[in-house]
Parts: structure tokens; sequence; C-alpha cells
């Protein structure tokens, strides 16, 4: 594939799960957990996904990873559709597309050392591998994630949360991926721990030339990690643009209540802060028209009818909204620094 | 203002392998009326063990071991530590509530959330079943749940995660506290949620007059909620001041690095390169460093100085107290 092509193409991805209605009930209702999601991650830059929960985030991840089948669309890695890969090209995909969870508490087996944890990937991936050359291995990757090589006999009871994260990291590298999802991986962990992770994942990101689909709730983490930044509402995607962009001129009034809800210790004027009313609505049953119109400052009565594409601001930058007549307050307008 | 809780020299330590180990050393502070107090700190600072003590909620003696004064004011001073359990329980609730981080945990599953205000209120106060019931529909309508009389009757299941720490504020309220102590109570909650709980509790603290001791990790919230600040690390107290001149001219090299720890909104997509990050870890309580307990993750560390006993709570002017040697000639070298 040229190298201009996006690492992975997603063209109008759903995932709906039916529910059903008492022991002999047909599914007639279903859950829209991903409704319509067409994006593209460019090779070598970092897409993060954000969204409150019930927004569809870890659904399309997953849609994407190709841990389950969506119910209609298609994903293409690297070129090829995962629907219509072979089983063995499969498993050669697998290799290249990885993942780190949230929990790193729960995410490690707690029998297994180290060496064996890392060593996983390589018994598929790498079978002919030799049991010492695979322990090089796992030495080498925990001293690239910054622990000390002499850890690979440890046990995951005596790490500290963020040296567990960094060895789920590890684990994630150890078959040289092209792609890595990260779901909520700095969620867990305490502040100066997170500083650490995630300046990890840059250098990370950087030297192995790793193409990353980023899933956080936090507008800042994704603001520091990311080339582009795609906000998601109920199973859709509002807003899409290059981070600085969307920072800077949000142009949903989604994101624009999402970066001025979010706490940060910037010195701010209370009293500006836009606090939407109400929970996000059920994905069972959304509102008609724009999703987010039952919350949105600035609805009008044409919200409710058809529900609205993205277009195209400028080029680039992506909104779901019908309003092209708003001015939404940036990420910085809602906040003066402390000089 | 008011004092409402005085909390003098509170250590609190627990029985572990047959030795005590202290996890809040030597705590001050004051509650005011109407006011709200944000204690920050990361995992192990010892911020919600101070609560707890507060509370009277940790394990009884010989697990645990609490030294020095709570006094709560009113008519007459109480010292809460030398209250026993039944006096303990009147203050619970009535004069002091709590409410937590995860509201599932915090409501009983198989009673309505209307029963379990109606208890709150009832355990407390002498009134009939049917008042009890109009002052917790009143409660549900001041924490801004629509339709409160139908909620009455709603488990706490069918409701959302906004929804039920709302309820939990409604229980917390109902005996019109004069402290509402709240651990991390935003912290399961998305951020839209969160904003929506902040400004209640705001607006509540603003109608009730109560104090507000704010339990946190998160800088954000704090400047949010708090009037005043303390950060925690390791058990102690190291910087206390109004929230303006803890987060805008922070002195404590520990409060400095965790502020540029954190990614920021304004430089989002700048790439601007490294977050700042504390090496090393949070000391074990049972075998602190001598001196002051930051000093080996600690830049600006000087031999024979920081890690020499003691280091002691210094007044850097305007109520601002700091707990580092060298707060002056940094305050100094950084203008």
């Amino acid at each position: 594939m040229s190298d201009d092509t996006p690492l992975i193409q997603t063209i109008d991805i759903k995932q709906h799960f039916p529910l059903r209605a008492g022991l002999f009930g047909r599914a007639s209702l279903s859950v829209k957990a991903v409704d319509g999601i067409t994006i593209d991650i460019p090779r070598r830059s970092v897409l993060g996904l954000v969204g409150e929960s019930g927004s569809g985030k870890s659904t399309f991840g997953r849609a994407v990873m190709g841990l389950d089948k969506p119910t209609s669309g298609t994903i293409k890695f690297d070129g090829m559709d995962l629907a219509l890969a072979s089983k063995d090209e499969m498993k050669g995909l697998r290799r290249r597309m990885q993942m780190v969870f949230q929990d790193p508490f729960s995410s490690l087996n707690p029998r297994m050392s180290v060496n064996e944890t890392l060593g996983v990937p390589l018994r598929f991936h790498a079978r002919d591998l030799s049991r010492a050359a695979r322990r090089d291995r796992a030495a080498e990757m925990l001293e690239r994630v910054g622990l000390p090589a002499a850890y690979v006999d440890r046990f995951p009871h005596e790490f500290s949360g963020g040296q567990r994260q960094r060895i789920g990291i590890a684990r994630a590298l150890m078959v040289h991926p092209d792609f890595i999802m990260a779901d909520e991986v700095v969620s867990a962990l305490d502040v100066s721990v997170q500083a650490q992770v995630l300046n990890l994942f840059a250098s990370l990101q950087r030297d192995m030339q790793l193409t990353m689909l980023f899933i956080t709730h936090d507008l800042a983490v994704v603001g520091h990690v990311s080339d582009y930044v795609a906000v998601m509402y109920l199973g859709r995607i509002v807003e899409l643009a290059p981070t600085r962009d969307l920072f800077s001129s949000p142009q949903h009034p989604y994101t624009e209540a999402l970066l001025s809800a979010a706490p940060t210790p910037e010195m701010r004027d209370r009293a500006k802060r836009i606090v939407l009313m109400g929970d996000i609505p059920s994905a069972v049953n959304p509102p008609s028209g724009c999703p987010f119109r039952t919350r949105c400052l600035y609805a009008l009565d044409a919200c409710a009818g058809e529900v609205p594409a993205l277009r195209e601001v400028w080029p680039g930058h992506k909104t779901a909204c019908i309003r092209d007549d708003l001015t939404l307050a940036s990420a910085t307008a809602q906040r003066c620094t402390e000089t | 203002m008011t004092t409402v809780l005085t909390v003098e020299d509170l250590s609190i330590g627990f029985r572990s392998e047959g030795k005590v180990v202290t996890v809040v050393r030597g705590v001050n502070f004051k509650l005011e009326a109407g006011q709200t107090l944000a204690l920050v700190g990361e995992s192990g600072s010892g911020k919600s063990v101070t609560s707890l003590g507060i509370m009277g909620l940790l394990p009884p003696p010989p697990q645990s071991r609490t030294d020095g004064r709570i006094i709560l004011h009113g008519d007459q001073d109480t010292d809460l530590l030398t209250l026993p359990e039944a006096g303990m329980r009147r203050v619970r609730g009535d004069r002091i509530a709590m409410i937590f981080q995860e509201p599932l945990t915090s409501l009983n599953p198989v009673h309505t959330v209307g029963a379990q205000i109606v208890e709150a209120i009832r355990s407390h106060r002498r009134m009939t079943r049917k008042a009890a019931r109009a002052r917790a529909i009143d409660l549900i309508e001041q924490v801004g749940i629509p339709d409160a009389a139908a909620r009455l009757g709603s488990y706490p299941h069918e409701l959302s995660g906004g929804m039920r720490q709302r309820i939990m504020i409604a229980i917390a309220l109902a005996l019109e506290p004069d402290i509402l102590i709240a651990d991390e109570p935003t912290t399961a909650l998305d951020v839209t949620v969160q904003a929506q709980i902040i400004d209640l509790l705001r607006r509540l603290q603003a109608d009730t007059g109560m104090a507000m001791l704010f339990i946190t990790h998160d800088f954000g919230v704090v400047a949010d909620v708090a009037d005043r600040t303390i950060v925690m690390y390791a058990g102690e107290m190291v910087e206390e001041g109004s929230t303006d001149t803890v987060l805008g001219r922070p002195l404590m090299p520990y409060t400095r690095g965790l502020m540029s720890a954190v990614p920021k909104l304004q430089t989002a997509g700048l790439k601007q390169g490294e977050l700042q990050t504390i090496d090393g870890f949070v000391p074990d309580p049972a075998n602190l460093p001598t001196g002051c307990s930051f000093h080996p993750r600690c830049r600006h560390m000087r031999e024979g100085l920081c890690d020499v006993p003691p280091v002691p709570l210094e007044d850097a002017g305007d109520r601002h107290m700091v707990r580092c040697k060298r707060w002056q000639d940094l305050a100094e070298a950084s203008g």
C-alpha cells in the first residue's frame, strides 16, 4: 500500500446491540452504540477519540481492532478489508495491531511473571524464537518502557499502578506493531504517574513510528498526545479537527461545552462556565435529528429534523452541526492564564 | 466567619504486623461556615483517612490509633475523639454528613431512594412518615431532579450516575448538617455531569451556609470549588493557603511539580514536548525519609538541609503555609 493511504480507514461503521424483550421476545429494539462512523487515521499519527461514558468510543475501538464484528460498515487496515481477510491474513494483521488497556491491575495475569506475560504475544507471532531469545526481548522491551531489565522475573503484585501500565505497554510492543489502540490508559493513574506514562507514549510513538487511536474522556490528555481529535456523542462523531484547531476554534456546541466543563487548574471565571443540563440520552431511543439537540444551548426547531452530516468548515475541520452562524468559545477564551 | 470545626494536631495510625504505622501526621485546620476547604493529594497522601477520622469511621482501637483533637463547635464544643459511639452516631448525618465517590455502592440497592431518604430523616428526627416523605420530595427538588414525587419510588439502579450522586447529596442534606464532607464526589462522573454536581454543591452551600471539606486528587476540581486548599503528601500538610494563592503561586516544590504534570487545555495540540514529571514514588508510610518526606524526589533538594528534621510548616505571609526549608530562595529564584 502506498504511504499516503491511511493506515486505518473506517466507512460508516455501525454497532447495534439488540435488546431482547422477555424470554421469547424478538429483538425489536437495539442499543445504537456506534451509529455510522467514517474516519481515517493517517500513518504515524495519533487520533484522539474523546467522549463521555455511553458515547460509543470504546465500542468503536473494539470494532477497529476486529474484536467485535460491526453490524455494518467497513474497516480497512493498510488497505485490507478486515471482513474479507482470510484466517492467515487476519493473524498477520493481529500482530500489527495491538492494544493497551485501562486497568493495569486486571489486565495482567497475577500468576505470570513479567517474562511470561511479555512472552505470550511472541508465542503466537514469533514462534521460532527460542526461550532465551524471548527472554532477551522481554528484558530489552522493559528497558525501553523505563523499567530495569532485571524486573523480568517479578510478578504483577510487586509493581505500582504506573509500573504495571508500563508492562502493559511493553506487552503491546513486543511484536513490533504498526498500530496501537490505547483505551483510557492513564485514567487510573495519579497525576504525577500519568505524566510519566503520557511522556512514554509520546516518545514511543515518535521513535517506533506508531499509528495510534487514543481513547479517553479527558480533553486535556487528548490535547497533549493527539494530532487529530474526534469528539463523539451518542454513537456519532460530532466534530473532527487537527488538535490545535479543535481547541482554539471549536465548531460544535458539544465540544464547546466539554472544553468549558473540563476541570483544569488554570484560573478562570466561574460565571462563564457552560453547564449542560441533563444526562446523555439513551442510545436505544436517541433524539431525532441531531443527537445533542436536547442539551444544546443553541438548538433550533430545524435541529430535530435530519441527522446532521459532518460538514467541512474549512479544510480538515469538520462539524456535525447545522448552525454555521455561531461563534463558540475556545479553550483559552474560557480561561485566563495566571502570570 | 464562624468556625464550625477545628482539627488540632491530628495523627492517625494503623496497626500492621504488630507495629503502628502512622499515615496522617500533625494535621491542623479549621472549617468555616459557608466556606469550602479542599484537601488535595495523590493516592496514599492521607486525605481520605483524615476525613474518615473526622467522621469516626476508622476501625476501632487497637486496629487504628488516633491522636489530637477534633473539636465540633456549637452551643458547646465537643471533642469528637472523646465522644462515645452513641454520641458520635448523633453527630453523623445530623451535624456532619458525608458523600462518597461511588454513589452506587453507598446506596442500598433493594430499597427505593425515597425509603432511604425517609430513613435518614426519621433516624434523627421525630417526624411522621408522611411529613418525612414531604421533606424527601422537597430535598429531591432541591438537588435538581425533575418529577420529584415519582422519583421517590425509583431504585438506585434505575438512575444515572449523576442522578444517584444527587440522591446521595439529598440524603446528606436531609438533616441540614453544618458540615458536608465530600470525598471525591465527582471522580466517577463524566465532565459535564461533574460540572452539574459542582454547581449544585456550590448553590446548596450558598443557600444553607454549610461548611464543606472537599477531598480530591484533581487540581481542576479544586480550582472550581475551594476557597482554601491544603496539599497533602505522605500524611502531612505540605502547603496551605487560599486556593488562588496555592494554585496561582505555589511555593512547595511538590505542589509545583503536580501542577506542571497536569496537561493544560491552553497548550493542547502544540506538541509542546514533555510534561514535567516527579521522579520516584510516594514513600512507604512505615519507612519515611528523614527530614522532608518529599526530599528524595525533589529536584531542589539540598543535602544536610532537607534531610534534617524538623521541617516545620512555615508562614509565607497572608496565611500561606508551606513545608519546605528552601521556599524562600526558591521563590526568589523564580521571581
